[in-house]
């Protein structure tokens, strides 16, 4: 598998804060760096908080993707 | 005065291009379960983010690391004047006299887990595995713990035993306190 494919996927919907970002912070330690985590989450409030999770763990916020009522977040595993 | 000086334990060598993490210091002095979220949300997420955190509990804010009492937290309705109305279509909050009967902090209590099983907010147990899991450091107060007649095996575990200059040596680092 390509380090560049997203390997683990997390399905934070109806999950409220803090819940998405830990549930990312999990999942981030269970990749390989350089490795992507994908997370699902129909929290409003998650568009700021992943923006500041990455930005405080230094890890890449690598794509954003907003629906009606649900966003869509890649990080990359950075360290 | 005597000439030699005790050696504190060297501080860890850290690799010059680690940055030295954020640090929080909560100290938790209440035991109600509305006073209990706050500090355990901010504990899990700074320490998801990579923070060092460390939690003092004190007095009341025993109960929130104490076996029994932790699943059992509740909230009163009495001296609170925030406490919403209890039928939403009748506008009338509870009157402190009546808040102080029995069935009434049982009430207040469902009403709250209510709330908060409507987000799907995580319940305290379960923040608190998350802080144990994340590497939360979680200090007893050791004199209240005397003070409130609390056994050190009465304490989930993972607890450390403290005073307020070792808490405060673990502060003295931190970038964020918060008293709760």
């Amino acid at each position: 598998m390509s380090a560049t494919e997203t390997v683990l996927q997390v399905d934070a919907a109806g999950l409220v804060c803090p819940m998405p970002t830990i549930r990312l912070g999990q999942a981030i330690r269970k990749v390989e760096i350089g490795d992507l985590v994908e997370v699902w989450t129909d929290d409003p409030g998650s568009q700021a908080n992943m923006a500041a999770w990455c930005k405080n763990t230094g890890h890449e916020l690598v794509a954003q993707s907003n629906g009606a009522e649900s966003y869509r977040y890649v990080v990359r595993r950075s360290r | 005065m005597s000439a030699e000086i005790a050696v504190v334990a060297e501080p860890e060598p850290v690799p010059d291009d680690a940055p030295k993490p954020k640090r929080l210091a909560l100290i938790v002095s209440k035991g109600t379960l509305d006073q209990a979220y706050p500090p355990l949300v901010m504990a899990t997420t700074a320490a998801s983010m990579g923070w060092e955190v460390g939690i003092f509990f004190t007095f009341y804010g025993l109960d929130v690391v104490h076996k029994d009492r932790m699943p059992k937290l509740s909230v009163s309705p009495v001296g609170n004047p925030a406490m919403p109305p209890p039928i939403k279509s009748v506008p009338v909050r509870v009157p402190t006299l009546v808040g102080a009967l029995p069935g009434m902090k049982w009430a207040a209590t469902k009403m709250m887990k209510g709330w908060l099983s409507k987000v799907n907010l995580a319940s305290i147990p379960e923040l608190l595995e998350i802080t144990r899991e994340l590497g939360v450091r979680m200090f007893a107060c050791n004199t209240t713990l005397a003070v409130m007649g609390v056994g050190k095996e009465d304490l989930i575990e993972g607890v450390e035993f403290a005073g307020a200059p070792a808490f405060l040596d673990f502060a003295g680092e931190s970038d964020v306190q918060l008293f709760i």
